[in-house]
Parts: C-alpha cells; sequence; structure tokens
C-alpha cells in the first residue's frame, strides 16, 4: 500500500477516528470486559468483547475510552480490525502492531486504518497511548503475552 | 533577570523549561558544590574523630542553620529527609500514628497533591479514623471560613499545600493555621510549591509541621526538609532505625539521640544536602522577592498574550497571579495532545493529572496542561509557546 500523499491521509484518517469513534454502544452481559489505565498520564478504557467460543471468532467490540487523540483513535481503529478475526488472527495483529510502534519489522497491509499511527514510532512517550486498548483486549481475552 | 540565564547548564541546550513546578532547574554552583564534595572531603558525617569528617559534619550542618534561617526556625527543629514526600510521610506515620485514635478525624482538601492525601488516607485506615474534605474555592484554595465548617472536637490533624500544585493559588496559612488550633489540632503544610514562592516565618504563621523539597527550589534531588515544632519533634518517635541516631544501644533496649537527629538514620545524602546550602545562597544572593516579582510579570504577559491570540484556549487560575502557574487546556484538545505537540517544538510542560486525581474529578476534567514559571524564562519564551499553540491546528503534528 502506497499513498500519493500519506501524511494528509494518516492525519484525516486520525482526526476521522478521534470524532467519530466506531464501534459505540452499549453492551449487554454477553460481552466480557476489561479496565485499563496508563497511570503516568490518566488514560483509561473499558473494553467489552463479545466472543463467539463456538465459531472461535470475536462477534463483536465496544468500549468506553478516555484519553488523548492517539489512545482514542488507536481504540477505535483496532475495535475495526478485530472484529470477525479468531484470535490466532489478532495475535498476528497485536504483534504487528506492537512491531510497528516499536521500529521493528512489520506488514502494513494487516493493519487497516491503525497504519495511519506509525508515526509513533518516533514518540517513544507515546506508545503506551497507543497500544492501551491492545493491552485492554489482551486482558480480556487473558492472553498473557507481554506487549 | 535575564543575566542570571548563564548560571544554568540546563538552559545551553534548546530546551524552553516550562515545568518548574516539577522541578527546577539548577545553577552551577549547586553542581559545583557537589562536585566539590565529592572531589574534595567525600567522607561521611559524625563517624569517628578524623579531621576530614569533622569538616564535612560542619559543613552539613551549617546548612541546617541555612534552612533554619530562611525559613525562620530553630536549628534543631529542620530534619532532612529525602524530599517533601518522605517528610509528609514522616509527620504521618510518626506523628500522626501517635495522635489519631480511632474516631478521630484527619483534614485535607481535595486539591491535595497524592504526597499530602495518600498518607493520610493510610493513617486512618490504620487507625479507623475519619478522612474528611474541606471544601475548596474555585481557584483551589481552602478559606479560614471554610476550614472552620469541617473541624470538630474530634479533629486532629488538618494537611493543606501552601501552594497548589495545580492551580497555584496561595492559601492564607496564618489565619488558617489559628482556626485549626482553635480546636486543639496540628496544622501540617505541604509547602513543595509554597517555599520558593513566598517568604515564611514558621513562627509567625504558628506551623506545627511545614515540608518542602530542594529540587524545586533550585537544589539537588534527594534531599528535602521536615521543620516541625520543637516539642512535637520531640514527642515523636524514630520510625527508621539504623547507625548515628542512637545514644546508646544494648542488647535489651536503644536509646535514641534528640531531635532532629533521631530521624536521620544511617548514611545521609551528604553531597545533596551541601548542593541544597548552595541553592539557598544563590536564592539569597537574588532574593526571593525579586524573583517572585518578576515571574508575577511574566505569568501576566503570557496569561494576556495567551488570552489574546490563542483560539479556544480555556485558562483554569486566571485569578491566581502570584505564583506562575498557567494552568489550561485548549477546547476538545486532550491535554497530552498538547504537550506532545510543545515536546516535538522544544517546549517542555506538564500535562495530566498532576498527581491530584481526586482533585481533577472534583473539577471535572480529565486532565490540564500546566505552564510553570521561573526567574530564567523570557518573555520571548512566552511568545514562543503563544506561537506555536497558534499554529497547532489539530495537534497531532507530533506524529508526521
Amino acid at each position: 500500500m502506497s499513498y500519493f500523499n500519506d501524511e494528509s491521509m494518516y492525519r484525516e484518517i486520525i482526526i476521522d477516528h478521534t470524532k467519530n469513534p466506531r464501534n459505540i454502544k452499549k453492551p449487554n452481559d454477553d460481552y466480557k470486559k476489561a479496565y485499563l489505565k496508563n497511570p503516568s498520564c490518566g488514560d483509561e478504557i473499558t473494553l467489552y468483547v463479545l466472543y463467539d467460543e463456538k465459531e472461535n471468532k470475536v462477534k463483536d467490540i465496544t468500549y468506553k475510552v478516555s484519553g488523548c487523540s492517539i489512545c482514542c483513535a488507536s481504540a477505535s481503529m483496532m475495535s475495526e480490525l478485530f472484529i470477525g478475526k479468531t484470535k490466532e488472527e489478532i495475535d498476528k495483529i497485536i504483534q504487528n502492531f506492537n512491531n510497528m510502534v516499536t521500529g521493528q519489522e512489520y506488514d502494513e497491509d494487516m493493519l487497516g486504518d491503525a497504519i495511519s499511527l506509525k508515526g509513533v514510532v518516533n514518540v517513544p512517550p507515546r506508545i503506551k497511548c497507543a497500544t492501551l486498548g491492545y493491552k485492554a483486549f489482551q486482558k480480556v481475552i487473558g492472553d498473557s503475552h507481554e506487549m | 533577570m535575564n543575566k542570571y540565564r548563564k548560571d544554568f547548564p540546563m538552559l545551553k541546550h534548546d530546551y524552553i523549561y516550562f515545568n518548574n513546578a516539577s522541578t527546577s532547574l539548577k545553577p552551577q554552583v549547586v553542581i559545583d558544590s557537589i562536585v566539590d564534595y565529592y572531589s574534595n572531603y567525600s567522607v561521611n558525617t559524625n563517624r569517628g574523630v578524623d579531621s576530614l569528617g569533622y569538616e564535612v559534619t560542619k559543613k552539613y550542618e551549617q546548612v541546617r542553620e541555612k534552612v533554619a534561617n530562611f525559613i525562620s526556625s530553630d536549628k534543631d527543629e529542620i530534619v532532612f529527609t529525602r524530599g517533601a514526600t518522605d517528610s509528609l510521610n514522616l509527620v504521618a506515620n510518626s506523628f500522626g500514628n501517635l495522635i489519631v485514635d480511632e474516631g478521630d478525624e484527619v483534614v485535607v482538601s481535595v486539591v491535595e497533591h497524592h504526597a499530602n492525601f495518600i498518607p493520610w488516607q493510610e493513617l486512618c485506615k490504620r487507625k479507623g479514623a475519619k478522612l474528611v474534605l474541606v471544601p475548596v474555592l474555585e481557584d483551589g484554595t481552602v478559606t479560614p471560613e471554610n476550614l472552620r465548617q469541617v473541624m470538630s472536637d474530634k479533629t486532629k490533624i488538618v494537611a493543606l499545600n501552601h501552594v497548589s500544585n495545580v492551580m497555584g493559588g496561595i492559601n492564607d496559612l496564618k489565619n488558617l493555621a489559628k482556626v485549626v488550633h482553635e480546636f486543639n489540632a496540628y496544622f501540617v503544610v505541604d509547602g513543595s510549591q509554597g517555599i520558593i514562592h513566598e517568604k515564611i516565618n514558621v513562627k509567625n504563621l504558628d506551623i506545627d509541621f511545614y515540608a518542602f523539597s530542594a529540587h524545586k527550589m533550585y537544589g539537588p534531588m534527594g534531599v528535602g526538609v521536615l521543620y516541625g515544632k520543637k516539642e512535637l519533634l520531640e514527642m515523636m518517635p524514630p520510625i527508621v532505625f539504623g547507625g548515628e541516631m542512637i545514644e546508646s544501644v544494648t542488647i535489651e533496649k536503644t536509646t535514641y539521640k534528640k531531635a532532629p537527629y533521631k530521624f536521620e538514620a544511617g548514611t545521609m545524602m551528604v553531597p545533596e544536602v551541601l548542593g541544597f546550602g548552595a541553592a539557598i545562597d544563590y536564592i539569597n544572593k537574588i532574593g526571593l522577592k525579586n524573583i517572585n516579582e518578576y515571574v508575577r510579570k511574566l505569568r501576566d504577559y503570557l496569561v494576556d498574550k495567551l488570552l489574546k491570540e490563542v483560539k479556544d484556549i480555556e485558562i483554569y487560575n486566571l485569578n491566581n497571579k502570584d505564583t506562575g502557574f498557567v494552568t489550561f487546556n485548549i477546547k476538545n484538545i486532550h491535554s497530552h495532545d498538547v504537550a506532545s505537540l510543545l515536546d516535538k517544538e522544544k517546549i517542555i510542560v506538564r500535562a495530566g493529572h498532576h498527581c491530584a486525581e481526586p482533585y481533577m474529578n472534583a473539577l471535572n476534567v480529565v486532565a490540564t496542561v500546566r505552564v510553570s514559571l521561573a526567574f530564567y524564562n523570557t518573555y520571548e519564551e512566552c511568545d514562543r509557546l503563544v506561537d506555536v499553540l497558534k499554529k497547532a491546528g489539530d495537534y497531532i503534528d507530533v506524529l508526521f
């Protein structure tokens, strides 16, 4: 994937997710949830995941998030990415996203809109903002892999 | 004031430092005094009979005297600690433990820094006492009238800030102390921010305890002070035990030195204490009054310019003019996005909850941006801040 003007496009994607966060709804009791907070800055998220055990797929995701634009946009992008995927597929995406923001090799094609956050690699103090939603997902699913 | 900029090696770098309430920069004289210690008399205090040890002990005790003069206390009312946090924990865990019982009350305000909140919360939990919150005004200060409303014969301790680290409002310590003492309670003051903004006289103000850190007054990190009235320090049991704080030790029992020495167990942070002494000399040379007159003018200038030129700015502490704090948000932009962009432009501010989460919740904001000025900041630096904020747009430039 390559764009004529990556910067303005990425910028638009991020602003769009910040202003119009995807998959916001009221979860029912079938959703499993986890709460996570970055104690240093106060960003926080409660992530709700509806997991279909029979089909081994994430059926739905919603969340309540409060924080900076990177944190909020990232959670919204993540929700779009994960819905309909299996745990194994999601594991790979998380690994890939983590590689992107920490400056390791990654596959752009797996990341959807989250590719717009690639600049986080140049702002190390903000990595924790970008990954908060992903960590919350791992907490819901009970995956102990450290991000 | 610009002539003093050359005294600060950090200012040679290409940064604008607007986070002075978090920690101030250090002048060369402070750094030199630490190097001097390690180079020329790098031994322990108080031990043995060697002449170097004697010299260094003398210098260490001279700093105690400088601190005492700075706040108009007696020398033996000054305990060296690791910092204001350590000082407040010492009062809570020693003095608090001694006088607070089940059913008693401890009064704090919602604007307290976590360091002047959690030790009291924990004390109350331990003792089955009640933590009572005194209402604050919009500018973050506590009035004597509001304090009186929450006082009772159950109140044992009132712990408040001198200057709020979020808003920069100054509390009227003298009249607050009067109310506290009318109810026979004790007044603990967190002076972390106040110590550098106002010359205080602990005797006139009649404060029972006053805690502060050297590193917010151009001194080194790792050293702070607990001032306590002599008779109160004498009452207090030590809570850290070890070398040098004892009178005599037998297998059966130990007796301790008098205050303040019984609170200074083990090897102390001697070079930092000496650096602290250099910092106090430095402040005295320039004059606290001169420092604060300049900071006040600079702050007026900055606030005026921000209001005129930065669209959508919301300043929360417009009326707190005396302490160099500007606490604000840009509408609909999270404070970390603002701070991160400023950081990209090499302007360092604080964003977040300022270690005062209960207050942030009460203000109904998640976080704020805080600019805190010092006397080495300049009008040009303020212009630069305003320029960056004016051109900020969507505040996500850091990513590109």
